[in-house]
Order: C-alpha cells, then sequence, then structure tokens
C-alpha cells in the first residue's frame, strides 16, 4: 500500500506532461533541385526540333496548372508578407538579450506571436471556386522555422478539391494535387521552385501531372528532357504565361539554358553561345 | 518560578512555554510540516491554512484551506513508509486543480484554462538526540496549463512547468512546548514545455496558423529561501511564527517567485 503511492505518483507525473507537438518534417525535394542545376543537354538543330514538337504539350500543361500555380506563389507572397524573419532575440525587462537566438514573428491587425526554432506555420488558402461559396477546395502549406535563416527553404502541402475557373475559356479546373515549393531566398519570395504532383481535373476530364517549375527574373523555367537523357532549361516570360494560346506566343521571348549558356529565340530560331539555330 | 524574574525573564519564559498546561506535545506529536513525520491515527489538524486528518498511524491526508475560497480544489496524502531506528522516510503525493471559470463570481464567458499540479516528494527526518531533528526532502512538481479549448478566441496552447527542489530543516527543541526550527528550500531545477498555436485572418480566404513549440530550462539561477521560526505547541494549540527570506516558493505548486523578499511564515493549527 505505501509503495503503491510512489507509483500512483509516477503515474500521475507522467500524465501531467504536455504531449509535446512536435514540427512536422519537411519533404525530400532534392529531385526539384536537381530538375534546375545546371543543364547538361547542348541545343542543337535537333534538339531545337525537340524543344517545339513538345512546346505545345507543355502550352497545355501550363495552361492546366496556371490557376494553382499563381494560387501557389500567392500563398507564399501571403506568408511572407506576415511574417517578418527577425534575428536577436528582443530583450525582456531590461534583461540582455541572447545574441545567438533568433525569433520569426508572425504579425498581422496588431497581433504578434513569436515562433522560435521549432516553431511551423501553416497557411491555408480557400480556392476560387465555380461559383458556390461551399464548394471551393483550399490549398494549405507548411513552413517549418529553422534556427539559422528563419524559415527552412522547403514548404509543402496540397491541393484539395480546389476550384477555379479558367480566364481564357472558361473551363472548370479542379486540383487535388501535392505542391512542393522551394524557396532560397525569402527576401525573394517570388524565385522558388515549384512541384505541383497529382491530378488536374479540367472540364471534367482528369489528368495525372507532374509539372515543375522555377521562377526567377520574371521568367518560369521548364525542364525539357532530351532522348540522351540530358536536360535543357527553357525559360517562358512570365507575363505572358498566362495569356499564351498558341506556340508562337511561347517561341517569342523564349530563353533556352543548355550547358554552354543562355539562348535567347524569337520566332524563327534562337541566338547563343553557339551562335544561331533555326527552329 | 525563575523565569518571572523580571521582563526579559518573563518573556523568555512565554518563548519557551514554561506556563501552560504540560501534556503531549513536541515529543508526542512531532511537526509534521517540514518533516517525515505524518499525523496519528485519527488525529485531526484544523488550522488557518492547512486541515487535515491521521488515516492510520503512517498515513494522513492534508489540504491547504485558504485556496479552496478560490476554488483552489488540493490535497496531499503522506505516508511514513519506513521508520528504521532513529529515521523516518515518508512519502508525499499531491493533486491541485483549479481553472478560472470556477472563481467565485466568474462571469459565463470567463475563459476555460485548467490547471493542474501534481506534487511529489520524498521525506527523511534523522532523529539523533530527544531535542534535535534534521530532516530533508527532495520533490518534484508538474503544473501543467490547458489553454487549448479557450472559447472564442484562436489562441490554443498547452504548457507545463516541472521543478525539482530540495529542502533541510533543522528543530531544535528547548522543551516540550517551544522549538526553534531552520528551514530552507532551494530549487534544483525548473523546466517549462510549451506547445500553442495561433490563428490569424490574412484575408477573408486565407488564414495563417502558428504553431510553436518551446522546451525551455530555467534551472541554471540559484533560487531558494530560509526561514527562522519559532514552534509552540501545547496539547492541542500549536503556533508557528517566524521570518524568512528569498525567493518564495509557493506552496502546491512549488513555483520559486524570481524576486527574493523578506516574507512572514505564521501557522496556526488545533490538533486532536
Amino acid at each position: 500500500m505505501r509503495w503503491l503511492m510512489a507509483a500512483l505518483g509516477a503515474t500521475a507525473l507522467t500524465g501531467c506532461a504536455p504531449e509535446g507537438t512536435k514540427a512536422p518534417t519537411p519533404p525530400d525535394t532534392q529531385a526539384l533541385r536537381d530538375t534546375f542545376t545546371a543543364p547538361s543537354g547542348r541545343l542543337t538543330a535537333q534538339s531545337a526540333q525537340a524543344v517545339v514538337s513538345t512546346l505545345e504539350a507543355r502550352l497545355q500543361e501550363v495552361a492546366d496548372v496556371a490557376s494553382l500555380l499563381t494560387l501557389g506563389t500567392g500563398a507564399v507572397g501571403a506568408l511572407t508578407g506576415t511574417v517578418a524573419v527577425e534575428h536577436g532575440l528582443s530583450a525582456a525587462d531590461g534583461e540582455a538579450a541572447s545574441s545567438a537566438g533568433w525569433a520569426l514573428e508572425s504579425r498581422h491587425d496588431g497581433l504578434t506571436v513569436g515562433v522560435e526554432a521549432g516553431g511551423w506555420v501553416v497557411l491555408e488558402r480557400r480556392c476560387p471556386g465555380w461559383g458556390d461559396p461551399d464548394e471551393r477546395g483550399q490549398i494549405a502549406l507548411t513552413a517549418v522555422a529553422t534556427s539559422a535563416s528563419g524559415f527552412a527553404d522547403t514548404l509543402w502541402g496540397a491541393a484539395r478539391g480546389c476550384r477555379a475557373i479558367r480566364g481564357a475559356d472558361g473551363a472548370r479546373l479542379r486540383y487535388d494535387a501535392d505542391i512542393r515549393l522551394v524557396v532560397p531566398d525569402f527576401e525573394r519570395p517570388s524565385e522558388l521552385m515549384l512541384q505541383i504532383a497529382g491530378a488536374v481535373t479540367v472540364d471534367g476530364a482528369t489528368r495525372e501531372y507532374d509539372f515543375r517549375a522555377r521562377f526567377a527574373e520574371g521568367r518560369a523555367f521548364l525542364s525539357q528532357r532530351l532522348d540522351e537523357g540530358q536536360s535543357l532549361l527553357l525559360g517562358l516570360d512570365f507575363e505572358k504565361l498566362g495569356q499564351a494560346q498558341t506556340l508562337e506566343d511561347l517561341l517569342d521571348g523564349l530563353e533556352v539554358v543548355d550547358a554552354q549558356g543562355t539562348w535567347t529565340c524569337d520566332l524563327q530560331g534562337c541566338t547563343g553561345p553557339g551562335g544561331e539555330i533555326a527552329w | 518560578m525563575s523565569a518571572t524574574k523580571g521582563p526579559w525573564g518573563l518573556a523568555a519564559a512565554v518563548i519557551l512555554g514554561l506556563y501552560g498546561p504540560a501534556h503531549a506535545w513536541h515529543d508526542k506529536q512531532p511537526a509534521t510540516d517540514y518533516s517525515a513525520s505524518v499525523l496519528l491515527d485519527g488525529e485531526m489538524r484544523l488550522g488557518l491554512f492547512k486541515a487535515g486528518f491521521g488515516l492510520t498511524d503512517w498515513l494522513q491526508l492534508e489540504t491547504y484551506t485558504v485556496p479552496w475560497l478560490l476554488r483552489v480544489a488540493n490535497l496531499s496524502a503522506k505516508a511514513a513508509v519506513w521508520r528504521p531506528g532513529d529515521w523516518t522516510f515518508a512519502l508525499e503525493l499531491g493533486l491541485m486543480s483549479w481553472n478560472p471559470k470556477n472563481l467565485p463570481g466568474a462571469s459565463e464567458d470567463a475563459v476555460d484554462v485548467p490547471v493542474v499540479g501534481v506534487p511529489l516528494t520524498a521525506h527523511a527526518t534523522w532523529h539523533p538526540a530527544p531535542e534535535l531533528r534534521l530532516s530533508g526532502a527532495l520533490g518534484y512538481t508538474v503544473t501543467k496549463v490547458d489553454a487549448s479549448d479557450v472559447s472564442d478566441a484562436d489562441l490554443s496552447a498547452v504548457g507545463a512547468v516541472s521543478t525539482g527542489r530540495a529542502a533541510l530543516s533543522l528543530e531544535y527543541r528547548f522543551g516540550r512546548v517551544f522549538a526553534a526550527v531552520l528551514e530552507g528550500h532551494v530549487m534544483l531545477y525548473e523546466n517549462i514545455r510549451a506547445d500553442g498555436s495561433v490563428t490569424t485572418e490574412v484575408d477573408e480566404d486565407t488564414t495563417l496558423t502558428t504553431y510553436a513549440d518551446s522546451d525551455v530550462d530555467l534551472g541554471k539561477a540559484l533560487r531558494g529561501h530560509a526561514t527562522l521560526s519559532g514552534m509552540w505547541s501545547w496539547q492541542e494549540f500549536n503556533l508557528r511564527v517566524g521570518l524568512g527570506y528569498g525567493h518564495y516558493r509557493v506552496p502546491m505548486i512549488s513555483f520559486f517567485v524570481p524576486e527574493p523578499f523578506v516574507v512572514p511564515e505564521l501557522a496556526l493549527f488545533w490538533r486532536f
């Protein structure tokens, strides 16, 4: 009986400890990063034909995921717009601040929430929908705070039942896909790598996509696989991307990055480190 | 009596308890507050700040009375588990429960934040001579605050403070009535663990939920306090008066107040 008290005490103390919600672990995005490392292929007359022949399919792909692209990049903007990265903990009651420490502060409407290492944020954004306010679906993105530079550079989440109407043709889009984002520098949140993997339904027809793009310097870079297992990067003007209707819309102003450098293209062909190549 | 010769002699006589009935006091009913001793079988303790009952000659139940006015439910069970020779060893387990919404006069929309404290203390007392008792204690307390169900708020948090502490006391009897008690408490460590989240509305379609998970060890700062007091124990009436200084330890939750200050010691109770 007497020793039962000790057992009861230990049990009670264990039960009182908080469960401790642990920060989620970001997914591995190395494959996404590898997609946009220095391309190994070369732009030649032959590979230029491969680019042209697949560009129309890429145009379809971009048109299908464009609404989710806009929502995803907008979510990053909303996240970085409300979260300020601050180095150094503020001094409390005159005590010395920890110069080695750091904190993130989430600010909105005068509310400031400190998040130290081990914290994370989840941003949820309702999609535009098709008209029924109760069936719009949403995207959710998670970002984890780290001790080195504020947020970890990987954000991830998913679009679930996310509905939108395409502006160009009024097509009804529905997204059920996983989203991965790599933001190397939160000071420039518009420069990021993005992967959308899952189902995109356009007017009832569902297609599976593994769409990867890198946004930088006003362009969206897509990876172009070549037959030899090598790849090129196609840089499309981000402003024109949403409105592109034809192959010509994409070719005019296209940038191609290959192992030699960057090529600038128009409706006739490309000019770059290897000279001129016609389509 | 010779102690009545002059005002100092009178004072000394009062302090030492030479006046009044002399029955069974310190030696028969040893103080239980700072030692491994427990109330006797069937013995009651009623006082300003504590009430207790001896269930058997080795197990007592006690409660702090004043906190009940603020609806702070609390109870502790103390068992003298082993008494070899001049030694007594005891284990004490407590439970404290409070919620601001249960405060007297609290409005219906008062926040629902349950606070639960569980102190566990191991006591040991050595009684090497009739007039001397030395006691030590090691304690561990977890206090949990649960704000995960705060209505009409986007805040959700669960936190726990765990404190380890040690105590030493020396009781020296100058007679059957009066004893001097020197008591000290020191915090060994203090740890705060908190998990929480706050949801803010960025715009009508966007919400941002911030989750914080912290584990802070506050044990580096030395905190403690010491008290010197006089303890009078007559047949039933007991009085302890003293003065302490340091980081006062809040009973039940064992929180050591960060700033040191002078704190009076007062206990007034009957044992019967």
